[in-house]
């Protein structure tokens, strides 16, 4: 069990399997699913897609479609997590555990402004005036090293670029002070000139606000300098789970070996 | 785009709405121009004779009665010219002389155009909230069986002659339950209130009876209804798909994995998102409307637009039919530039670029 019941342990996914409807009755997308995460840790999570990496971070937070079916227990934050309570699975959401989406420009409201897609769960989660979570969200915008704060609260998500609107959707997330951050493929749709500043943004948000990242892709490499332990998933099981850098040195299973070989590094890329 | 603005905080000295807006109202000219212009032509192109049409047999037989009847409507003249002549006449508010009636088709169309809003507004009203309403319902149970019975039920509304849901409706509330005064506008023991906004309810209201007023609103209840269930089924089916491809997106994900509460996804998110397309379809619903419901206003005998257009155009009352086609063109031509304000009042794409 990969599973310490450690005190700083912040999640802990055991014996995860998730099940959604389908024409030929329930089909199997997660299978024996067991991770945990530290506070202040990122953990990595890679796989190929529709290896089951985002339908882990959509049971974390109840976003299966319906009729999906979850067993396993879910251990978040030193208590139990009952899967089948939606109320208790929802006060999670935001607080608890937040999200950050692969691409940022269909992750924003089109229509809302900026301004007001970072403080409406601010004021819902943590009881902020209007005011206070104006001055929060100028606050969180300068973490994640957004240019004009000020400005870009009264904008609107067509008006900057898609590391940008990355940059604020993780400032979104960060905006109701959740301990768990899941960026599922954060970097995917981004420049790769771009992702090293999404990447540096992470990890000093982890040290700054003893933050823990639940950190999906498919790129292995991406994990190199910042998880430090991963699990690889295939076929809807972790196939590996292990200190990323031994993961990266000697990888056991076949899986992770032509996960490693087919990466390109974009160092490599003239 | 002309000017290259490179971060320097400079506005261009025409905000982008208000251009946005000029290019909406300057294609709406040319299209009322256009309408005219294609309205006139296709009357030219009406197989019949306005002189056969419109004069008795003894005055058919008379040469002169004919020429001055010619004489009289310009049609001695060549196309252009009658075109222009018309043109020059509409822009001065002279729509010309209705020949069934007799008397000048704007007022023709003063008469008719209220009764005709009297069951068009309520109407619209009703069916946009009904239809969002229903709509949402439906799409938030994708697939279950509310949402099945939904479907069945505007389709059913959706396939049912207007006509013939007229018939159905007089014959239940009219001769079955007695609840329904009949067609018309008015009972004949009450006069129409005097003119002020041409809406019988409101102009007797204004005038200080009551009663007439009430009398006016139980007419226009059974029309009023059959518009708006068949507008309501068409708005359903429309207001559901929308809102299901927006249920679709990542942003309506990302704000229920906010903890935000589900009425406020719904609201702001869901609806905010669905509406710019929704008001698209109000609006083509509305103006349909306002361009008459022949069917439902002959059932009921009700003094509309459609009445008006069944009317002229079976006495080839060139004048009165070409009125009403302008009338139709402007609205819907006005509608649409409504709706292009709205859209850009509620999506700041447009608005800001």
């Amino acid at each position: 069990m990969s599973a310490d019941p450690d005190t700083d342990e912040l999640l802990a996914v055991e014996n995860l399997a998730v099940r959604l409807p389908g024409p030929d009755g329930p089909v199997p997308v997660l299978e024996d699913v067991s991770l945990s995460v530290r506070r202040g840790e990122i953990v990595g999570i890679a796989g190929e897609s529709g290896s089951g990496k985002s339908m882990t971070a959509r049971t974390l937070l109840d976003l299966l479609p319906t009729g999906a079916e979850v067993s396993g227990t879910l251990r978040f934050d030193g208590a139990e997590l009952d899967h089948r309570d939606r109320k208790a699975m929802h006060a999670v959401r935001g607080h608890g555990i937040a999200m950050v989406f692969q691409d940022p420009t269909a992750a924003m409201h089109p229509m809302l402004s900026v301004g007001r897609q970072l403080t409406e769960h601010m004021r819902v989660h943590l009881g902020l005036t209007r005011t206070q979570a104006k001055a929060r969200a100028v606050e969180l915008l300068e973490q994640v090293r957004l240019p004009d704060p000020e400005g870009a609260l009264r904008s609107y998500p067509h008006q900057f670029s898609g590391g940008q609107l990355q940059r604020i959707a993780i400032a979104s997330a960060l905006a109701a002070r959740p301990r768990l951050l899941i960026a599922d493929e954060p970097t995917t749709a981004l420049d790769v000139t771009v992702q090293a500043g999404i990447l540096g943004v992470l990890d000093s948000l982890r040290s700054d606000f003893d933050l823990s990242v639940l950190f999906i892709t498919h790129d292995l490499g991406v994990l190199a300098s910042l998880a430090s332990h991963t699990c690889v998933f295939q076929h809807g099981r972790v196939v590996e789970s292990a200190p990323t850098a031994d993961l990266l040195r000697s990888p056991e299973h076949p899986y992770t070996r032509a996960l490693l070989a087919a990466r390109t590094d974009p160092a490599e890329v003239p | 785009m002309t000017t290259v603005d490179t971060g320097a905080r400079r506005r261009p000295r025409v905000p982008p709405f208000v251009r946005y807006l000029a290019r909406r109202l300057a294609i709406a000219v040319g299209l009322l121009l256009g309408s005219t212009l294609v309205g006139f032509l296709l009357v030219q192109a009406v197989p019949g004779d306005p002189v056969a049409a419109n004069l008795s047999d003894e005055a058919l037989g008379d040469p002169q009665a004919v020429a001055a009847f010619e004489e009289r409507w310009g049609l001695d003249e060549p196309l252009p010219v009658q075109y222009l002549t018309y043109l020059a006449n509409l822009v001065q508010g002279d729509f010309g002389m209705s020949q069934h009636t007799g008397r000048p088709v704007l007022e023709d169309l003063l008469d008719h155009v209220p009764a005709t809003l009297e069951i068009a507004v309520p109407a619209f009203v009703l069916s946009v909230l009904l239809g969002i309403a229903i709509g949402m319902f439906a799409a938030l149970r994708h697939g279950k069986a509310a949402d099945q019975a939904v479907r069945v039920g505007s389709l059913l509304g959706l396939s049912t002659p207007p006509f013939w849901m007229s018939l159905l409706v007089l014959y239940l509330f009219f001769f079955v339950l007695g609840l329904s005064p009949g067609g018309g506008r008015l009972s004949p023991e009450f006069s129409p209130p005097p003119a002020v906004t041409g809406l019988y309810p409101v102009d007797a209201l204004l005038a200080g009876e009551p009663m007439v007023a009430w009398d006016a609103v139980q007419h226009a209840a059974l029309p009023v209804l059959v518009l708006t269930l068949i507008t309501t089924a068409t708005l359903v089916r429309f207001v559901r798909s929308a809102l299901l491809e927006v249920l679709r997106k990542d942003y309506i994900t990302a704000a229920h994995a906010k903890g935000l509460p589900a009425r406020t996804v719904r609201y702001r998110h869901l609806l905010r998102a669905g509406l710019v397309q929704i008001m698209t379809m109000a609006g083509l619903t509305f103006a349909s409307m306002l361009a008459g419901t022949v069917l439902i206003e002959s059932v009921f005998a009700w003094p509309g637009v459609g009445n008006y257009a069944y009317a002229s155009a079976s006495a080839l009352d060139r004048p009165a039919i070409l009125g009403v086609t302008v009338f139709v063109a402007a609205a819907y031509i006005l509608i649409n530039l409504v709706v292009d304000l709205l859209y850009g009042l509620a999506d700041p794409r447009i608005r800001l670029s």
